[in-house]
């Protein structure tokens, strides 16, 4: 109350001085602020470009043609990369028909406003859910046959009892990322114009007639930026894993697309390394990390590559 | 194919929580003793875990919450658009490195720096490995990063020009632009963010098992060795993961009750994002 009184009997010169001296401290804080934002955003981009260029550096030396293609684990990672490989390429294969299926449901057809709360809670809950969990229900579901899922009296529903294989791993991944494959899929069909919609209706086509032959043709670019960017999130899994598709498998595994037998990944065999050192661990574990690391950054890439060139297509501008 | 994936999220909780009850039915271990006894491996009491979990969600925050608002801002109110494009993309790609690439640099480079300040500190080489909430509060901060920034630049996006606009022309400075109008207006998305966030550090397995050390006997809060926050600790997550490949019988059903506490808590902060959603002005 004081300073107040004595601010007002101040003279109006004084008045302005301090005013003037407020406003050159906020801008001296402004200039301070506007540093200070300049500098996380270096720090952000150096510590990105430290965890891949350390990761590309410190594999490097370790790479040779024998590494990447040997499928005996003591030598090379050859297995491991076809493994990813299959892996992906089955789990792509549950997951795509349901994302897409569901996404085209939620874009094109649903109207019911508490459903699709439902549907969203659900979808956000499930990427929130800790990857090991999902790995537990895929152990206790797609694994083993010895725990009874549900059981309602003397009914007892079982386990398939797929046992550690591929084909388990497949199915937890798939599990684990269909919601992510239903948000992406959803944001590259709804980036279809309107109007797309509307002329394939005018020219007297059904809703399904033009859902399949117009919209999902003009969404195939952002289906194809959806998967990949799914893709890089599947080969980057360990912990849904462990549990699910088992540990290394012999060499001969290798090109054998057989679903029954372990299907240890890139990301699985990397984390291994690291965990449970070995003797011979040292000189596979940095080189599997940069094989890992290459085809995580090729995945997300090509999707920002192919996202950049749909935008311009569906924009009209020209490159 | 929509109902499936509501199916898969109700079929994940029964096949957990279905399991969980019986520690505390058929092995008879109290509710109080599950919450509140630090002792993990004889008497299923989850202290040093929760605290543990609670510890390394908070300083995670602390570490990425101030670097991701910056972030944020800087990509919608000081960079020019390519360079803020530009950031954007490294952010996203930050997104996609998988936890096991983060656990290998944690181990590597994090855990051996924390330990060389901490030692040189204490002035004895052998005082801490590095290992812990501290190193792997470092560690699961870059990766929640990408998270809290992008939903905090999309929140940043919503807001309609004409509020800074107002605030411009009422002769406010960028910055007294952005703490006292863009980021009040933006609160809601941003605390989305920062929740989802939480619940990210909360699920991480691989790149915190990799750094923290694994002792599941140390509580992290621990004066008595002045080692606090940079002991061989545990955390839900780890102690789950560890336990599962030979549990049988009641260790079994202690990580099933475990595991259950883990998803309700997930699931909370998901139901808690969700109700600030509604609450968005600017969308």
């Amino acid at each position: 109350m004081a300073v107040t009184s004595i601010a007002r009997s101040q003279p109006l010169q004084a008045r302005a001085r301090t005013v003037a001296n407020r406003r050159a401290r906020a801008r001296v804080y402004d200039k301070i602020a506007t540093g200070t934002l300049w500098g996380i955003a270096g720090f952000i981009t150096l510590s990105f470009l430290f965890v891949v260029l350390y990761t590309l550096l410190q594999g490097l030396p370790h790479i040779s043609w024998q590494f990447l293609t040997s499928g005996d684990f003591n030598t090379g990672i050859g297995l491991q990369i076809f493994n990813t490989f299959y892996l992906l390429f089955l789990s792509l294969l549950f997951m795509v028909p349901v994302g897409v299926g569901a996404a085209i449901y939620i874009v094109e057809y649903a109207r019911n406003e508490r459903f699709l709360r439902v549907l969203r809670f659900a979808t956000e809950t499930l990427t929130s859910t800790p990857t090991l969990i999902v790995g537990f229900f895929g152990f206790i579901v797609f694994s083993t046959y010895v725990y009874p899922i549900i059981s309602i009296g003397p009914l007892h529903l079982h386990g398939l009892g797929l046992g550690f294989t591929r084909i388990s791993g497949a199915l937890t991944l798939a599990v684990l990322n269909v919601p992510w494959m239903l948000r992406t899929a959803e944001d590259a069909l709804r980036a279809v114009p309107r109007g797309v919609r509307e002329a394939s209706l005018a020219m007297g086509a059904t809703k399904w007639q033009s859902t399949i032959r117009v919209v999902l043709p003009a969404a195939i670019p952002g289906l194809v930026t959806s998967i990949l960017i799914v893709a890089g999130r599947v080969i980057g899994e360990t912990a849904a894993l462990i549990y699910t598709t088992g540990a290394t498998s012999s060499a001969s595994n290798i090109f054998n697309p057989a679903l029954n037998v372990p299907g240890e990944t890139l990301a699985y065999h990397a984390y291994v390394l690291f965990a449970e050192p070995t003797q011979n661990s040292e000189n596979l574990r940095l080189g599997t990390a940069l094989v890992l690391i290459v085809l995580v950054l090729l995945f997300n890439v090509g999707a920002r590559i192919i996202g950049a060139a749909l935008n311009r297509h569906f924009s009209g501008k020209q490159a | 194919m929509a109902a499936i994936v509501i199916a898969i999220l109700v079929f994940i909780y029964y096949t957990i929580g279905s399991r969980s009850y019986q520690l505390f039915t058929q092995d008879h271990v109290s509710l109080t003793t599950f919450f509140t006894s630090k002792d993990w491996e004889n008497s299923y009491g989850t202290l040093v875990l929760t605290v543990g979990s609670l510890l390394l969600v908070a300083f995670g925050l602390i570490l990425a919450v101030p670097l991701s608002l910056g972030a944020a801002l800087f990509i919608t109110e000081v960079a020019p658009p390519w360079m803020g494009r530009f950031l954007r993309s490294v952010v996203e790609l930050f997104l996609g490195i998988p936890s096991v690439i983060f656990g290998l640099v944690g181990l590597l480079v994090v855990v051996p720096f924390v330990a060389n300040i901490i030692n040189s500190i204490a002035g004895n080489p052998y005082f801490t490995t590095g290992n812990g909430i501290f190193a792997a509060a470092i560690v699961v901060a870059f990766m929640v990063l990408p998270t809290i920034t992008t939903i905090s630049v999309d929140s940043l996006v919503a807001i309609p020009r004409e509020l800074r606009e107002g605030s411009l022309a009422l002769g406010a400075t960028r910055w007294q632009t952005m703490t006292k109008t863009l980021l009040p207006a933006a609160t809601p998305g941003i605390l989305t963010g920062v929740i989802l966030g939480a619940a990210r550090i909360l699920g991480e397995t691989i790149a915190v098992g990799l750094v923290i050390g694994g002792s599941p006997r140390v509580f992290p809060i621990d004066f008595i060795h002045g080692k606090l926050f940079i002991g061989s600790t545990s955390v839900m997550t780890t102690q789950i993961f560890h336990d599962f490949a030979d549990a049988t019988g009641s260790d079994l059903d202690a990580i099933w009750a475990l595991s259950f506490l883990l998803i309700v808590i997930s699931g909370l902060l998901v139901f808690a994002s969700r109700a600030l959603v509604s609450r968005r002005v600017y969308r």
